[in-house]
Protein backbone atom coordinates (compact mmCIF):
# COMPACT_ATOMS: atom_id res chain seq x y z
CA UNK A 1 0.00 0.00 0.00
CA UNK A 2 1.32 3.42 -0.86
CA UNK A 3 0.20 7.02 -1.36
CA UNK A 4 2.56 7.55 -4.28
CA UNK A 5 4.03 5.23 -6.85
CA UNK A 6 7.63 4.14 -6.59
CA UNK A 7 9.60 2.06 -9.04
CA UNK A 8 9.77 -0.73 -6.46
CA UNK A 9 8.51 -0.58 -2.86
CA UNK A 10 11.53 -2.38 -1.47
CA UNK A 11 11.35 -4.24 1.81
CA UNK A 12 13.37 -7.03 3.36
CA UNK A 13 11.17 -9.79 1.96
CA UNK A 14 11.30 -8.43 -1.59
CA UNK A 15 15.07 -8.14 -1.35
CA UNK A 16 15.37 -11.72 -0.15
CA UNK A 17 13.00 -12.86 -2.88
CA UNK A 18 15.01 -11.14 -5.60
CA UNK A 19 18.37 -12.35 -4.31
CA UNK A 20 17.02 -15.92 -4.25
CA UNK A 21 15.60 -15.50 -7.74
CA UNK A 22 18.89 -14.15 -9.10
CA UNK A 23 20.71 -17.09 -7.47
CA UNK A 24 18.27 -19.57 -9.02
CA UNK A 25 18.67 -18.03 -12.49
CA UNK A 26 22.48 -18.05 -12.27
CA UNK A 27 22.45 -21.63 -10.98
CA UNK A 28 20.21 -22.86 -13.81
CA UNK A 29 22.14 -21.07 -16.56
CA UNK A 30 25.51 -22.18 -15.13
CA UNK A 31 24.34 -25.79 -14.72
CA UNK A 32 23.04 -25.91 -18.28
CA UNK A 33 26.25 -24.40 -19.67
CA UNK A 34 28.41 -26.77 -17.62
CA UNK A 35 26.52 -29.89 -18.69
CA UNK A 36 26.42 -28.75 -22.33
CA UNK A 37 30.18 -28.15 -22.37
CA UNK A 38 30.76 -31.62 -20.94
CA UNK A 39 28.50 -33.27 -23.52
CA UNK A 40 29.49 -31.11 -26.52
CA UNK A 41 32.86 -29.38 -25.91
CA UNK A 42 32.71 -27.62 -29.29
CA UNK A 43 29.47 -25.75 -28.64
CA UNK A 44 29.77 -22.00 -29.21
CA UNK A 45 29.18 -19.36 -26.53
CA UNK A 46 26.20 -17.89 -28.45
CA UNK A 47 24.51 -21.28 -28.63
CA UNK A 48 25.15 -21.86 -24.93
CA UNK A 49 23.54 -18.57 -23.93
CA UNK A 50 20.75 -19.02 -26.47
CA UNK A 51 19.80 -22.40 -25.07
CA UNK A 52 20.62 -21.65 -21.43
CA UNK A 53 18.30 -18.63 -21.36
CA UNK A 54 15.50 -20.52 -23.13
CA UNK A 55 15.72 -23.46 -20.73
CA UNK A 56 15.78 -21.16 -17.69
CA UNK A 57 12.89 -19.06 -19.01
CA UNK A 58 10.83 -22.19 -19.66
CA UNK A 59 11.55 -23.42 -16.13
CA UNK A 60 10.55 -20.04 -14.64
CA UNK A 61 7.34 -20.05 -16.70
CA UNK A 62 6.40 -23.40 -15.17
CA UNK A 63 7.28 -22.03 -11.73
CA UNK A 64 5.12 -18.93 -12.27
CA UNK A 65 2.19 -21.13 -13.25
CA UNK A 66 2.64 -23.48 -10.29
CA UNK A 67 2.87 -20.80 -7.58
CA UNK A 68 -0.82 -19.84 -7.74
CA UNK A 69 -2.26 -23.33 -7.18
CA UNK A 70 0.49 -24.23 -4.69
CA UNK A 71 -0.43 -21.20 -2.59
CA UNK A 72 -4.11 -22.17 -2.79
CA UNK A 73 -3.32 -25.69 -1.60
CA UNK A 74 -0.83 -24.88 1.17
CA UNK A 75 -0.25 -21.49 2.78
CA UNK A 76 3.45 -22.29 3.29
CA UNK A 77 3.89 -21.44 -0.40
CA UNK A 78 2.41 -17.96 0.03
CA UNK A 79 5.83 -16.26 0.27
CA UNK A 80 6.47 -17.39 -3.33
CA UNK A 81 3.38 -15.49 -4.43
CA UNK A 82 4.37 -12.27 -2.70
CA UNK A 83 6.73 -10.97 -5.37
CA UNK A 84 5.67 -13.10 -8.32
CA UNK A 85 5.71 -10.07 -10.62
CA UNK A 86 9.51 -9.85 -10.31
CA UNK A 87 9.65 -13.50 -11.28
CA UNK A 88 7.53 -12.68 -14.34
CA UNK A 89 9.71 -9.74 -15.35
CA UNK A 90 12.85 -11.90 -14.97
CA UNK A 91 11.23 -14.56 -17.12
CA UNK A 92 10.49 -11.96 -19.81
CA UNK A 93 14.06 -10.62 -19.74
CA UNK A 94 15.48 -14.13 -20.18
CA UNK A 95 13.06 -14.81 -23.04
CA UNK A 96 14.05 -11.47 -24.58
CA UNK A 97 17.77 -12.37 -24.48
CA UNK A 98 16.90 -15.69 -26.11
CA UNK A 99 14.80 -13.98 -28.77
CA UNK A 100 17.37 -11.30 -29.61
CA UNK A 101 20.20 -13.84 -29.82
CA UNK A 102 18.08 -16.10 -32.06
CA UNK A 103 17.28 -13.11 -34.26
CA UNK A 104 20.98 -12.25 -34.59
CA UNK A 105 22.22 -15.79 -35.02
CA UNK A 106 19.61 -17.11 -37.43
CA UNK A 107 18.13 -14.08 -39.20
CA UNK A 108 20.48 -11.08 -39.15
CA UNK A 109 23.27 -12.37 -41.34
CA UNK A 110 21.43 -12.25 -44.68
CA UNK A 111 20.11 -9.33 -46.70
CA UNK A 112 16.53 -9.85 -45.46
CA UNK A 113 14.97 -7.72 -42.71
CA UNK A 114 15.49 -10.01 -39.66
CA UNK A 115 11.94 -9.49 -38.36
CA UNK A 116 10.45 -10.32 -41.76
CA UNK A 117 12.72 -13.34 -41.92
CA UNK A 118 11.33 -14.69 -38.61
CA UNK A 119 7.91 -15.02 -40.24
CA UNK A 120 8.93 -16.03 -43.74
CA UNK A 121 12.19 -18.01 -43.61
CA UNK A 122 10.62 -21.34 -42.71
CA UNK A 123 7.55 -20.86 -44.85
CA UNK A 124 9.05 -20.51 -48.28
CA UNK A 125 9.12 -24.18 -49.21
CA UNK A 126 7.19 -25.61 -46.31
CA UNK A 127 4.24 -27.96 -46.73
CA UNK A 128 2.58 -29.68 -43.77
CA UNK A 129 2.38 -32.91 -45.72
CA UNK A 130 4.81 -34.05 -48.38
CA UNK A 131 4.38 -37.33 -50.32
CA UNK A 132 1.55 -38.30 -47.98
CA UNK A 133 3.77 -37.97 -44.88
CA UNK A 134 3.32 -35.30 -42.21
CA UNK A 135 6.37 -33.09 -42.20
CA UNK A 136 7.11 -31.16 -39.03
CA UNK A 137 10.84 -30.92 -39.67
CA UNK A 138 10.73 -27.35 -40.97
CA UNK A 139 7.55 -26.19 -39.27
CA UNK A 140 7.56 -22.38 -38.83
CA UNK A 141 7.93 -22.57 -35.05
CA UNK A 142 9.58 -19.18 -34.53
CA UNK A 143 6.38 -17.09 -34.87
CA UNK A 144 5.01 -19.10 -31.91
CA UNK A 145 7.97 -17.98 -29.80
CA UNK A 146 7.59 -14.43 -31.08
CA UNK A 147 3.93 -14.43 -30.02
CA UNK A 148 4.80 -15.77 -26.57
CA UNK A 149 7.49 -13.08 -26.20
CA UNK A 150 4.95 -10.40 -27.13
CA UNK A 151 2.53 -11.61 -24.45
CA UNK A 152 5.29 -11.85 -21.83
CA UNK A 153 6.32 -8.28 -22.72
CA UNK A 154 2.76 -7.03 -22.21
CA UNK A 155 2.50 -8.79 -18.86
CA UNK A 156 5.89 -7.50 -17.66
CA UNK A 157 5.18 -3.97 -18.92
CA UNK A 158 1.86 -3.83 -17.05
CA UNK A 159 3.05 -5.48 -13.85
CA UNK A 160 3.33 -2.23 -11.86
CA UNK A 161 0.46 -1.23 -9.52
CA UNK A 162 -0.06 1.86 -11.71
CA UNK A 163 -1.53 -0.46 -14.34
CA UNK A 164 -3.56 -2.40 -11.82
CA UNK A 165 -5.17 0.86 -10.69
CA UNK A 166 -5.66 2.41 -14.12
CA UNK A 167 -6.80 -0.63 -16.07
CA UNK A 168 -9.02 -1.71 -13.18
CA UNK A 169 -8.40 -4.90 -11.20
CA UNK A 170 -10.79 -7.03 -13.29
CA UNK A 171 -9.30 -6.00 -16.66
CA UNK A 172 -5.78 -6.30 -15.28
CA UNK A 173 -6.39 -9.81 -13.95
CA UNK A 174 -8.07 -10.84 -17.22
CA UNK A 175 -5.11 -9.46 -19.19
CA UNK A 176 -2.69 -11.42 -17.04
CA UNK A 177 -4.58 -14.66 -17.72
CA UNK A 178 -2.85 -14.41 -21.11
CA UNK A 179 0.13 -16.07 -19.42
CA UNK A 180 -1.66 -19.36 -20.17
CA UNK A 181 -1.76 -18.49 -23.87
CA UNK A 182 1.96 -17.71 -23.68
CA UNK A 183 2.50 -21.09 -22.03
CA UNK A 184 0.72 -22.89 -24.88
CA UNK A 185 2.78 -20.95 -27.45
CA UNK A 186 6.05 -21.73 -25.64
CA UNK A 187 5.27 -25.45 -25.56
CA UNK A 188 4.41 -25.30 -29.27
CA UNK A 189 7.63 -23.37 -29.99
CA UNK A 190 9.78 -26.01 -28.25
CA UNK A 191 7.82 -29.05 -29.48
CA UNK A 192 7.87 -27.91 -33.11
CA UNK A 193 11.36 -26.43 -32.96
CA UNK A 194 14.06 -27.96 -30.76
CA UNK A 195 12.18 -31.24 -30.33
CA UNK A 196 12.05 -31.77 -34.10
CA UNK A 197 15.71 -31.07 -34.77
CA UNK A 198 17.05 -33.21 -31.92
CA UNK A 199 16.15 -36.83 -31.29
CA UNK A 200 16.93 -36.67 -27.58
CA UNK A 201 14.10 -38.01 -25.41
CA UNK A 202 14.85 -35.17 -22.98
CA UNK A 203 12.63 -32.60 -24.74
CA UNK A 204 9.44 -34.71 -24.85
CA UNK A 205 9.98 -35.76 -21.24
CA UNK A 206 10.60 -32.22 -19.98
CA UNK A 207 7.53 -30.87 -21.80
CA UNK A 208 5.24 -33.73 -20.75
CA UNK A 209 6.33 -33.75 -17.08
CA UNK A 210 6.11 -29.94 -16.95
CA UNK A 211 2.60 -29.91 -18.40
CA UNK A 212 1.39 -32.74 -16.16
CA UNK A 213 2.79 -30.93 -13.12
CA UNK A 214 1.17 -27.60 -13.98
CA UNK A 215 -2.14 -29.17 -15.00
CA UNK A 216 -2.20 -31.50 -11.97
CA UNK A 217 -1.65 -28.65 -9.51
CA UNK A 218 -4.36 -26.57 -11.17
CA UNK A 219 -6.79 -29.50 -11.03
CA UNK A 220 -6.04 -30.11 -7.35
CA UNK A 221 -6.50 -26.41 -6.53
CA UNK A 222 -9.75 -26.25 -8.54
CA UNK A 223 -11.05 -29.27 -6.63
CA UNK A 224 -10.17 -27.68 -3.29
CA UNK A 225 -11.94 -24.46 -4.33
CA UNK A 226 -14.98 -26.39 -5.50
CA UNK A 227 -15.18 -28.30 -2.18
CA UNK A 228 -14.98 -25.00 -0.28
CA UNK A 229 -17.77 -23.50 -2.38
CA UNK A 230 -19.97 -26.52 -1.72
CA UNK A 231 -19.36 -26.38 2.03
CA UNK A 232 -21.85 -23.52 2.55
CA UNK A 233 -24.35 -23.95 5.41
CA UNK A 234 -28.04 -23.51 4.80
CA UNK A 235 -29.48 -23.03 8.33
CA UNK A 236 -31.03 -19.57 8.47
CA UNK A 237 -32.79 -17.57 11.13
CA UNK A 238 -33.92 -13.95 11.02
CA UNK A 239 -31.66 -13.04 8.09
CA UNK A 240 -28.63 -14.73 9.70
CA UNK A 241 -26.85 -17.83 8.40
CA UNK A 242 -25.05 -20.38 10.54
CA UNK A 243 -21.40 -20.75 9.55
CA UNK A 244 -19.11 -22.63 11.96
CA UNK A 245 -18.30 -23.26 15.62
CA UNK A 246 -16.47 -20.57 17.58
CA UNK A 247 -13.67 -22.97 18.47
CA UNK A 248 -12.96 -23.52 14.77
CA UNK A 249 -11.61 -19.96 14.65
CA UNK A 250 -7.98 -19.42 15.65
CA UNK A 251 -6.96 -16.24 17.44
CA UNK A 252 -5.98 -13.51 14.92
CA UNK A 253 -6.27 -15.87 11.93
CA UNK A 254 -8.94 -15.76 9.26
CA UNK A 255 -11.30 -18.53 8.25
CA UNK A 256 -13.14 -18.54 4.94
CA UNK A 257 -16.78 -19.66 5.02
CA UNK A 258 -19.34 -19.75 2.22
CA UNK A 259 -22.72 -18.11 2.57
CA UNK A 260 -25.26 -18.03 -0.26
CA UNK A 261 -22.49 -18.64 -2.78
CA UNK A 262 -20.35 -15.80 -1.41
CA UNK A 263 -17.11 -16.29 0.47
CA UNK A 264 -16.87 -14.43 3.74
CA UNK A 265 -13.86 -14.11 6.03
CA UNK A 266 -14.39 -14.71 9.76
CA UNK A 267 -11.96 -13.32 12.32
CA UNK A 268 -11.41 -13.99 16.02
CA UNK A 269 -9.46 -11.20 17.67
CA UNK A 270 -9.13 -10.12 21.31
CA UNK A 271 -12.31 -11.84 22.42
CA UNK A 272 -14.52 -10.73 19.54
CA UNK A 273 -15.66 -12.30 16.26
CA UNK A 274 -15.80 -10.21 13.06
CA UNK A 275 -16.88 -10.95 9.50
CA UNK A 276 -15.64 -9.19 6.34
CA UNK A 277 -15.70 -9.75 2.59
CA UNK A 278 -13.02 -12.17 1.46
CA UNK A 279 -11.82 -10.32 -1.67
CA UNK A 280 -8.87 -7.96 -1.25
CA UNK A 281 -9.30 -4.63 -3.07
CA UNK A 282 -5.77 -4.87 -4.43
CA UNK A 283 -5.62 -7.99 -6.61
CA UNK A 284 -8.60 -9.94 -5.34
CA UNK A 285 -6.52 -11.99 -2.92
CA UNK A 286 -8.29 -14.17 -0.31
CA UNK A 287 -7.98 -11.93 2.77
CA UNK A 288 -9.60 -14.66 4.89
CA UNK A 289 -6.48 -16.78 4.48
CA UNK A 290 -4.44 -14.05 6.10
CA UNK A 291 -3.90 -12.94 9.70
CA UNK A 292 -4.54 -9.98 11.94
CA UNK A 293 -1.22 -8.22 12.49
CA UNK A 294 -0.96 -5.11 14.67
CA UNK A 295 -4.76 -4.98 14.85
CA UNK A 296 -5.24 -5.04 11.07
CA UNK A 297 -6.45 -7.81 8.78
CA UNK A 298 -3.49 -8.44 6.48
CA UNK A 299 -4.01 -9.93 3.02
CA UNK A 300 -1.72 -12.95 2.53
CA UNK A 301 -0.85 -11.98 -1.03
CA UNK A 302 0.69 -8.51 -0.74
CA UNK A 303 0.02 -7.39 2.82
CA UNK A 304 -2.80 -4.91 2.26
CA UNK A 305 -4.40 -3.89 5.58
CA UNK A 306 -7.99 -3.48 6.77
CA UNK A 307 -9.45 -2.82 10.22
CA UNK A 308 -11.72 -5.68 11.34
CA UNK A 309 -14.34 -3.36 12.91
CA UNK A 310 -15.22 -1.33 9.82
CA UNK A 311 -13.30 -2.98 6.95
CA UNK A 312 -11.46 0.30 6.25
CA UNK A 313 -7.75 0.49 5.54
CA UNK A 314 -5.99 2.44 8.27
CA UNK A 315 -5.61 6.17 7.46
CA UNK A 316 -4.43 7.66 5.15
CA UNK A 317 -5.46 4.77 2.88
CA UNK A 318 -9.03 4.57 1.59
CA UNK A 319 -9.66 0.99 0.52
CA UNK A 320 -12.68 -0.64 2.19
CA UNK A 321 -13.99 -4.18 2.61
CA UNK A 322 -17.64 -4.91 3.35
CA UNK A 323 -18.41 -6.04 6.89
CA UNK A 324 -21.16 -8.35 8.07
CA UNK A 325 -23.07 -8.37 11.37
CA UNK A 326 -22.18 -11.36 13.54
CA UNK A 327 -24.11 -13.18 16.28
CA UNK A 328 -22.98 -16.01 18.51
CA UNK A 329 -25.69 -18.50 19.37
CA UNK A 330 -24.46 -21.19 21.75
CA UNK A 331 -21.11 -22.19 20.31
CA UNK A 332 -22.07 -21.28 16.72
CA UNK A 333 -21.17 -18.24 14.65
CA UNK A 334 -24.05 -16.75 12.65
CA UNK A 335 -23.55 -13.95 10.14
CA UNK A 336 -26.06 -11.71 8.45
CA UNK A 337 -26.73 -12.80 4.89
CA UNK A 338 -26.11 -9.35 3.37
CA UNK A 339 -23.18 -6.99 3.95
CA UNK A 340 -23.42 -3.67 5.75
CA UNK A 341 -23.05 -0.44 3.75
CA UNK A 342 -19.36 0.34 3.23
CA UNK A 343 -17.52 1.87 6.21
CA UNK A 344 -20.22 0.77 8.67
CA UNK A 345 -18.63 0.34 12.07
CA UNK A 346 -19.46 -3.14 13.30
CA UNK A 347 -18.15 -3.96 16.78
CA UNK A 348 -18.26 -7.71 16.22
CA UNK A 349 -19.74 -10.25 18.63
CA UNK A 350 -18.24 -11.42 21.90
CA UNK A 351 -16.95 -14.98 21.74
CA UNK A 352 -19.13 -15.85 24.71
CA UNK A 353 -22.27 -14.86 22.89
CA UNK A 354 -23.16 -11.62 24.68
CA UNK A 355 -23.19 -8.37 22.74
CA UNK B 1 3.04 -13.92 -47.37
CA UNK B 2 6.01 -11.58 -47.42
CA UNK B 3 3.80 -8.61 -48.30
CA UNK B 4 1.42 -9.37 -45.45
CA UNK B 5 4.31 -9.67 -42.97
CA UNK B 6 5.94 -6.46 -44.19
CA UNK B 7 2.64 -4.59 -43.98
CA UNK B 8 1.91 -5.92 -40.48
CA UNK B 9 5.40 -4.99 -39.27
CA UNK B 10 5.10 -1.50 -40.77
CA UNK B 11 1.75 -0.99 -39.04
CA UNK B 12 3.21 -2.23 -35.74
CA UNK B 13 6.18 0.11 -36.17
CA UNK B 14 3.86 3.06 -36.82
CA UNK B 15 1.72 2.16 -33.80
CA UNK B 16 4.78 2.03 -31.54
CA UNK B 17 6.16 5.31 -32.97
CA UNK B 18 2.85 7.01 -32.13
CA UNK B 19 3.08 5.36 -28.71
CA UNK B 20 6.49 6.97 -28.12
CA UNK B 21 5.14 10.41 -29.02
CA UNK B 22 2.16 9.80 -26.73
CA UNK B 23 4.48 8.63 -23.92
CA UNK B 24 6.45 11.90 -24.09
CA UNK B 25 3.20 13.92 -23.84
CA UNK B 26 1.83 11.62 -21.15
CA UNK B 27 4.86 12.06 -18.90
CA UNK B 28 4.76 15.83 -19.37
CA UNK B 29 1.01 16.40 -18.97
CA UNK B 30 -1.28 13.37 -18.95
CA UNK B 31 0.04 11.28 -16.09
CA UNK B 32 -0.77 13.66 -13.25
CA UNK B 33 -4.20 14.38 -14.77
CA UNK B 34 -5.05 10.70 -15.06
CA UNK B 35 -3.77 9.50 -11.72
CA UNK B 36 -3.17 11.85 -8.77
CA UNK B 37 -1.03 9.19 -7.05
CA UNK B 38 1.54 9.65 -9.84
CA UNK B 39 1.88 13.41 -9.32
CA UNK B 40 4.89 13.15 -7.01
CA UNK B 41 6.37 9.94 -8.37
CA UNK B 42 9.98 9.78 -9.50
CA UNK B 43 11.71 8.93 -12.75
CA UNK B 44 12.36 5.33 -11.76
CA UNK B 45 8.61 4.72 -11.69
CA UNK B 46 8.12 6.67 -14.92
CA UNK B 47 10.81 4.59 -16.63
CA UNK B 48 9.15 1.37 -15.53
CA UNK B 49 5.73 2.25 -16.89
CA UNK B 50 7.00 3.70 -20.19
CA UNK B 51 7.08 0.41 -22.17
CA UNK B 52 3.48 -0.19 -21.13
CA UNK B 53 2.48 3.35 -22.16
CA UNK B 54 4.03 2.82 -25.60
CA UNK B 55 2.23 -0.52 -25.97
CA UNK B 56 -1.17 0.49 -24.54
CA UNK B 57 -1.35 4.18 -25.41
CA UNK B 58 -4.88 4.07 -26.94
CA UNK B 59 -6.23 2.72 -23.61
CA UNK B 60 -4.69 5.58 -21.62
CA UNK B 61 -5.70 8.14 -24.22
CA UNK B 62 -9.34 6.95 -24.21
CA UNK B 63 -9.42 6.75 -20.43
CA UNK B 64 -8.05 10.30 -20.17
CA UNK B 65 -10.71 11.59 -22.60
CA UNK B 66 -13.50 9.84 -20.72
CA UNK B 67 -12.34 11.18 -17.38
CA UNK B 68 -12.08 14.69 -18.84
CA UNK B 69 -15.70 14.35 -19.95
CA UNK B 70 -16.71 13.31 -16.43
CA UNK B 71 -17.24 9.67 -17.29
CA UNK B 72 -15.50 6.59 -15.93
CA UNK B 73 -14.01 3.78 -17.94
CA UNK B 74 -12.58 0.37 -17.02
CA UNK B 75 -14.18 0.70 -13.59
CA UNK B 76 -13.35 2.87 -10.64
CA UNK B 77 -9.87 2.58 -9.11
CA UNK B 78 -10.06 0.16 -6.21
CA UNK B 79 -13.18 -1.64 -7.46
CA UNK B 80 -12.89 -5.29 -6.42
CA UNK B 81 -12.18 -8.20 -8.71
CA UNK B 82 -15.05 -10.60 -9.30
CA UNK B 83 -13.53 -13.95 -8.24
CA UNK B 84 -16.35 -15.87 -9.94
CA UNK B 85 -15.74 -14.22 -13.32
CA UNK B 86 -12.01 -14.69 -12.94
CA UNK B 87 -12.46 -18.35 -12.10
CA UNK B 88 -14.76 -18.79 -15.11
CA UNK B 89 -12.11 -17.29 -17.43
CA UNK B 90 -9.50 -19.49 -15.82
CA UNK B 91 -11.64 -22.59 -16.32
CA UNK B 92 -12.28 -21.79 -19.99
CA UNK B 93 -8.59 -21.25 -20.71
CA UNK B 94 -7.66 -24.48 -18.97
CA UNK B 95 -10.29 -26.47 -20.82
CA UNK B 96 -8.77 -25.24 -24.11
CA UNK B 97 -5.21 -25.94 -22.95
CA UNK B 98 -6.10 -29.38 -21.57
CA UNK B 99 -7.10 -30.42 -25.08
CA UNK B 100 -4.67 -28.42 -27.24
CA UNK B 101 -1.43 -29.12 -25.37
CA UNK B 102 -1.58 -32.94 -25.05
CA UNK B 103 -2.82 -33.29 -28.65
CA UNK B 104 -0.14 -30.87 -29.91
CA UNK B 105 2.66 -32.54 -27.95
CA UNK B 106 1.60 -36.03 -29.02
CA UNK B 107 1.44 -34.95 -32.69
CA UNK B 108 4.81 -33.20 -32.49
CA UNK B 109 6.34 -36.32 -30.92
CA UNK B 110 4.66 -38.79 -33.26
CA UNK B 111 5.61 -37.00 -36.46
CA UNK B 112 9.16 -36.11 -35.56
CA UNK B 113 11.24 -36.43 -38.73
CA UNK B 114 13.47 -39.48 -38.75
CA UNK B 115 17.17 -38.83 -38.31
CA UNK B 116 19.38 -41.56 -39.67
CA UNK B 117 22.69 -41.73 -37.85
CA UNK B 118 25.77 -42.71 -39.88
CA UNK B 119 26.52 -45.68 -37.61
CA UNK B 120 23.06 -47.13 -38.31
CA UNK B 121 23.24 -46.81 -42.08
CA UNK B 122 23.46 -50.10 -43.98
CA UNK B 123 27.02 -50.92 -44.94
CA UNK B 124 26.49 -50.60 -48.74
CA UNK B 125 25.27 -47.07 -48.27
CA UNK B 126 28.40 -46.19 -46.32
CA UNK B 127 30.54 -47.92 -48.94
CA UNK B 128 28.88 -46.01 -51.74
CA UNK B 129 29.76 -42.75 -50.01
Amino acid sequence: MSLAYRAVDWNRQKQRYDVTLAGLVLFLVATFCGVSLLVSPNVTAETLVLRGTSLTATFLLHLVLCIGPLARLDRRFLPLLYNRRHLGVTLFLLALIHGVLALIQFHALGDENPLVSVFTAYRQDYRLTADGVVNLGNFPFEPLGFGALGILFLLAATSHDFWLRNLGASVWKALHLAVYVAYGLVLGHVALGAMQSERSVLYPWILAVGFLGVAGLHLAAARAESLLDRSGRTAKSGGYVETCRVDELEESRGKVVVMAGQRVALWRHLGRIYATANVCRHQGGPVGEGRIINGCITCPWHGWNYQPEDGCSPPPFREVLETYDVRIVGDRVWIKNSPNPLQTRCPGARETGTA
Amino acid sequence: MRTVVELALSLAGGYLALGMVFAAWFHAVGLRRLDPLAATSGWGFRGLITPGIVALWPVLWLKGRRLAAGRSWLGEPGAPVSPKQLRRGHDLLWQALAIAIPVGLAAAFWWRPPVVEASRLPTPVLRNR
